[in-house]
């Protein structure tokens, strides 16, 4: 007898776990989604990923992809974890390698040239500066 | 109906298991996947004969249920699908990890490129397991849907789950309820981090978790070998959740269980480590035959302890001693050789590079374990998901129990002593922050093993209720 009501009340508990479940669907698996495909459609990939962690930088990385050939190589330096971590994927092909790994005045790097540009009136290598809310770019 | 899924899935899964030593065969011979290999093993997949016998099922679930179970499946694989496919991945791990990997091995399936090679390239987490980038940049440079693998790993997790339910028990009721209890879990359909669309291998690797979990409890060996082996090449936690089924099954001492296991477990970590030494050693050194001498010990230790505790008359109390021995050895062995012959400061070796913090962080364990209880009960959103097995088991704990529920109960155990001791060895010093990110992921993984778990509990429970 006893165990006829425990199977009752675990049958009880697995169709409010079902039940819960459906009653998510339409607002958290259906509309969510559609609202975060939107959004990520209407801000662009870096907006999206970088503000919606909230972090800073978005400008910096569309500034790079349109002032930079797609086959380069970009520096960085400053803290790799965080908003850096993104870099990576949202400027690909382009390959990030530290300021360090490169000699100063050097023009390439394993046989692709460095991303050179003009910013804020200096023309130089150009050098993605990471912190754990943001990167900046710089040229130098 | 059942049979031709039962069919389909084991074709699918050989694919998949054939592809990814394939690729990962190619990976470490320094040359680029051939687009043929994910058709040739598809074929191949198809051609192999599937020997196994699906009861009748002594209960049938009324029709309108059954049409309600495939309305629902159908609209949260419709859901994950336009997820998937609509964008790139859009958190995390997604973008920087999984993604990036994707999107360099699309354009060119090879690791001999800078973006793998040059330690000085910014590549995240560079020694994570390859097969779900392959596979999505295999998929990609033929039909542009690579994505699809996201929705592909859903339908498996599913798939095995009802099938092994219905193989077990027989009852239909209880497999479609299980079935849909199990993929409404919010947490893994949700539009969030490590759910199956989120980009993550998180939901790959619940797949997988999930097919060694059916394979225990529906008894077939095949399914258990190609769990335990896509899960070793689908994420780092693959190599410790392998060593927990291999180590339970040892436990429980279920011979033929246990040598599919093994051989499933050692033949990807023989691969996987392989791969991440090539990596490490930028391709200079190939550890693959000292690694398969290796492996090929462990797995005749494994398998020569139980014959030998088997000839002893199943000496329960020897077993159950040398048994503490066991565990430790195979939750740890996969880590370790991770952490040497791959990348010292990669995802293993930054835990276990100061071992001493597992003492010396003994008072997080409270922590620990009450974050355990928000995120599996209350925030991780998953439901009842986690409150059944505990419940199931002491309900069923005096009932004569079955090898294939003790081997998946003790393998989840494991799986908690693995995830503690993560939190435990951890580099991130933020506790809270690393639960919170960190912890529904790793529950997710074993969130069909826990509803297979309690789905056979209750109907050993039922069984047991009705009159003989």
């Amino acid at each position: 007898m006893k165990r006829v009501g425990a199977t009752s009340v675990v049958l009880v508990l697995a169709l409010i776990h079902i039940g819960w479940g459906l009653a998510r669907v339409p607002g958290k698996v259906l509309s969510r989604r559609i609202g975060d495909v939107r959004a990520y459609r209407e801000q662009g990939p870096t907006r999206y990923l970088l503000e919606n962690n909230g972090m800073g930088g978005a400008e910096a990385l569309q500034w790079v992809r349109e002032h930079t050939p797609e086959h380069c190589v970009v520096l960085w330096t400053g803290d790799p974890k965080g908003a850096l971590e993104f870099a990576p994927s949202l400027i690909a092909p382009r390959l990030v390698i530290p300021i360090g790994a490169c000699p100063p005045g050097a023009q390439d790097y394993a046989g692709l040239p460095l991303a050179i540009a003009e910013h804020g009136g200096r023309r130089g290598r150009v050098l993605l500066i990471g912190s754990p809310d943001g990167i900046t770019v710089e040229v130098r | 109906m059942s049979r031709w899924f039962d069919r389909a899935l084991f074709a699918l899964l050989l694919t998949l298991a054939m592809f990814g030593a394939g690729a990962i065969g190619c990976l470490l011979a320094h040359v680029a996947v051939p687009d043929w290999l994910l058709p040739a093993c598809a074929v191949v997949a198809v051609l192999v004969p599937r020997r196994t016998t699906l009861p009748p099922a002594s209960r049938s679930a009324p029709p309108r249920a059954r049409i309600a179970a495939a309305a629902t499946l159908a609209v949260l694989v419709a859901a994950l699908a336009y997820g998937s496919l609509a964008t790139a991945s859009r958190h995390w791990d997604g973008a920087v990890a999984w993604d990036a990997k994707a999107q360099r091995l699309a354009d060119a399936p090879t690791l001999e490129q800078p973006y793998f090679r040059d330690t000085n390239v910014f590549c995240h987490s560079r020694d994570y397991p390859l097969l779900q980038p392959v596979l999505i940049a295999t998929i990609e440079r033929s039909t542009g849907a690579g994505r699809l693998v996201f929705v592909l790993a859903f339908a498996i997790a599913v798939a095995a789950l009802g099938l092994a339910l219905l193989r077990r028990t027989g009852d239909e009721r209880i497999a479609l309820g299980a079935t849909l209890a199990f993929a409404l879990t919010p947490n893994l359909v949700n539009p969030t981090s490590g759910g199956f669309d989120s980009g993550y291998a998180d939901g790959l690797l619940c797949a997988c978790i999930t097919v060694a979990a059916a394979g225990v409890i529906a008894g077939d060996r095949i399914w258990l070998a190609l769990g335990l082996f896509l899960a070793v090449l689908t994420k780092p936690e693959g190599l410790p959740y392998g060593g927990a089924f291999v180590a339970a099954v040892w436990l429980v001492g279920d011979g033929g269980m246990l040598r599919a296991a093994t051989v499933g477990w050692l033949a990807a970590a023989t691969l996987q480590l392989s791969l991440q030494h090539d990596l490490a050693t930028n391709g200079t050194e190939r550890a693959l035959p000292l690694l398969l001498i290796g492996c090929a010990v462990l797995g005749a230790a494994v398998l020569g302890s139980d014959r030998w505790l088997v000839r002893r008359a199943g000496d329960a109390r020897l077993r159950t001693r040398l048994g503490l021995l066991m565990v430790a050895l195979l939750l740890v062995v996969g880590p370790l050789l991770a952490a040497c012959v791959g990348d010292v400061a990669g995802s293993f070796g930054a835990y276990l590079n100061a071992p001493s913090r597992l003492w010396s962080r003994l008072e997080r364990l409270p922590a620990v374990l009450a974050g355990f209880g928000e995120f599996a009960l209350w925030r991780g959103a998953f439901g009842l998901t986690w409150l059944l097995p505990p419940c199931l088991w002491l309900l069923t704990r005096r009932l004569p129990n079955d090898k294939a529920r003790r081997v998946l109960g003790v393998a989840m155990l494991l799986f908690v002593a693995v995830w503690i001791a993560a939190f435990l060895l951890s580099p991130i010093e933020d506790l809270q922050h690393h639960l919170r990110s960190t912890l529904p992921r790793l529950l997710d993984h074993a969130t069909g093993a826990a509803w297979l778990f309690s789905a056979a509990c209750w109907h050993r429970l039922c069984a047991a209720s009705q009159p003989h």
